[in-house]
């Protein structure tokens, strides 16, 4: 008993703090991360969120790299109900997680998205891809010229008169993101729910950063 | 034998536009006793669930419609669930949405556009968003007006509550229709009443006199797994002829009212049908958009592509990725035209069939044409159509619609080798 609740404590300490696998069930990050793919991320950069409470990260969010967020709409886990996750993410190896899962079970809880705009950033999409002015220049440049890694979207396209303020259209108006706000986008710009939807995230809303995927073995890789 | 004026397989790929649009809205404030249908319950909905379920649908809708070609939409049909049941702020997105979509950015709205509600969530709110966007039509689920009735469905409204949503659209200025159900049982455990035909036709009364001049009396069927499947060893269901007695006094008072049955559980004046129903029974090409919805896409081959939605909310926004896709084989399509249309009192369209699956009717199911012929008549003139004067059933026939639809399925499964091969 007592090496039992030891392991427990010490995948609780990896898990919770240096290292987490997900597995991606939409195509919302298509072509980069497609559905059916596993990744590690690391909650340490960002801050882990632990029984008691979130810890202090050491590193900000970057241009373009990909990140796990807590939903906006996602209710905060009280210390029981993290514990309970944690026991049941433990001996049902990673399989059931109810907080990861969903919220109301209608809506995913957490999601992979990529980081397009940093606070203080003036940022607008047409043909769905993201304009970016930021903090201090006098330009907007496009996220991929800004991105500190290489990355391509996907979409769908909407009949040409759907007008440029209805979801899916490929536009979004001019929006200014104050401190610490950063905007997310999923590359599959047709089907994410992302920043678009739900607007600025704040970091306390980071969950971790994505580092690896490790599955399918053909696609393995640094993210 | 007869050839099709179009070629076979190779053509898959080329649609038939649709001009009609459903939408579904799978959220209810509670769950009737009798469905089964996925629905997410709640007597209010949550801002970001409604969210991203109105974002979602008409990204979904707009995605379709582009792909499948379509050039506005002559019919929008929002369903559910109940759509009523959305915020005034989630109704405008949505309505506003469609009505960008239906009119194809001309401004012309759709010539019908219909949209259900619940008595219990239509109110001046929801009808002034939905007729400044275009929605023609209301279809209110009365279900009974009978209080005893109404608590064995799970209803949440009383029957004063239907009667006043009936006035209060038809008052809006909106066509209104109202769903009734027929053989809904009682409880057993109470003195066992003595079973009353004329109850089905006096709520259809009521209700004409509240404003509807449409009616749809669906026969309750207990889906398993639903509360009243559950609750069924306790409730006495009225039997075949009890409820073949009730819908005949209904019938007969419906037409002394000017309604007449024009689809096996629908009843309007002429010229008042469903125009979007129409374009399912005739199996025209729709879209369907929301979580669960279903597309039926007609192929110029003759033969379709279903596109079943995927049904959780959650999985919605994916749906490009999650949506099941099935290809209707030519003789599958050709008997589920027939299916349709013998549902209707306009009957077998027969130069669309033909045009259509490059064949006559009369040589897939000519035995059955014969063999029925007591039951048959010179089908009404489609709703917007040439008259085809093709065969369809009387009323009496729509009784027993499936035993017909077993013949003719069985001859046809001796007749379809009369498509040719590369019709297949």
């Amino acid at each position: 008993m007592g090496v039992l609740v030891l392991v427990f404590l010490c995948y609780e300490l990896i898990s919770g703090i240096f290292l987490q696998t997900y597995s991606m069930l939409s195509s919302a990050m298509a072509p980069t991360v497609l559905t059916g793919d596993r990744i590690i991320a690391t909650p340490l950069a960002f801050g882990p969120n632990t029984l008691f409470g979130k810890l202090p990260g050491f590193a900000r969010p970057g241009r373009g790299d990909i990140v796990v967020v807590e939903a906006n709409y996602a209710r905060r886990l009280g210390f029981w109900e993290m514990l309970f996750d944690s026991f049941l993410r433990f001996v049902t190896f990673q399989l059931v997680s109810p907080a990861r899962s969903g919220t109301d079970g209608t809506l995913p809880a957490a999601t992979l998205q990529r980081v397009v705009g940093l606070p203080g950033d003036s940022i607008q999409m047409d043909d769905f891809v993201f304009k970016v002015k930021p903090a201090g220049s006098d330009q907007f440049l496009t996220e991929f010229e800004l991105s500190s890694r290489p990355y391509d979207i996907s979409h769908e396209n909407a009949p040409e008169s759907w007008r440029a303020d209805l979801p899916g259209s490929g536009h979004m108006d001019l929006l200014v993101l104050g401190d610490d706000e950063y905007f997310l986008a999923g590359d599959a710009r047709s089907s994410s729910s992302d920043s678009r939807l739900w607007g600025p995230v704040r970091v306390g809303h980071f969950s971790a950063k994505a580092l690896v995927r490790y599955w399918p073995p053909k696609s393995f890789g640094a993210l | 034998m007869s050839r099709g004026p179009r070629g076979g397989r190779g053509e898959r790929s080329g649609f038939v536009p649709p001009a009609s649009l459903y939408i579904h809205v799978p959220v209810c404030a509670s769950k009737c006793s009798y469905c089964d249908f996925y629905s997410v319950c709640a007597p209010s909905l949550s801002p970001g669930f409604e969210k991203e379920l109105v974002e979602a649908t008409l990204s979904r809708a707009a995605v379709l419609a582009e792909r499948f070609g379509a050039a506005g939409f002559d019919t929008v049909y929002i369903g559910g669930g109940t759509p009523s049941l959305l915020s005034l702020p989630a109704l405008e997105r949505l309505l506003g949405g469609i009505e960008n979509l239906a009119s194809r950015g001309t401004g012309e709205t759709a010539r019908e556009w219909t949209m259900e509600a619940n008595p219990d969530s239509l109110g001046p709110g929801v009808l002034e968003i939905a007729k400044r966007h275009g929605v023609t039509r209301v279809s209110i689920g009365v279900q009974s007006l009978d209080p005893g009735e109404l608590e064995i469905l799970g209803r949440r409204h009383g029957a004063d509550a239907a009667l006043g949503a009936l006035r209060l659209a038809a008052e809006s200025g909106l066509k209104v229709s109202a769903d009734l159900i027929a053989g809904i049982p009682t409880a057993e455990r109470a003195p066992r009443q003595f079973f009353d035909a004329d109850r089905l036709a006096s709520f259809a009364r009521e209700s004409k006199s509240a404003g509807a001049s449409h009616l749809s009396v669906y026969d309750l069927t207990i889906e398993e797994g639903s509360p009243l499947a559950a609750a069924r060893g306790s409730l006495r269901f009225p039997d075949e002829d009890e409820a073949w007695e009730a819908r005949r006094r209904l019938e007969a008072l419906l037409g002394d009212l000017g309604l007449r049955r024009y689809e096996v559980s629908n009843y309007a004046a002429p010229g008042d049908e469903c125009l979007h129903n129409t374009a399912y029974w005739h199996m025209d090409s729709y879209i369907g958009a929301g979580p669960g919805a279903v597309s039926t896409i007609a192929l110029e081959s003759g033969a379709s592509l279903r596109v079943e939605e995927p049904r959780l909310v959650a999985d919605y926004r994916d749906a490009a990725s999650n949506a099941d896709e099935t290809f209707i084989e030519l003789p599958d399509a050709a008997f589920e035209s027939i299916m349709m249309a013998f549902r209707t009192s306009f009957g077998l369209d027969l130069a669309s069939f033909r045009r259509r699956f490059g064949i006559d009717p009369g040589d897939l199911i000519g035995e059955t044409l014969r063999i029925w012929e007591a039951w048959l008549a010179i089908g009404e003139p489609w709703p917007g159509r040439a008259a085809s004067g093709g065969p369809a059933l009387t009323s009496r026939g729509m009784d027993i619609l499936n035993r017909f639809l077993g013949d003719c399925l069985a001859e046809m499964d001796r007749t379809k080798t009369h498509f040719v091969p590369e019709k297949w």
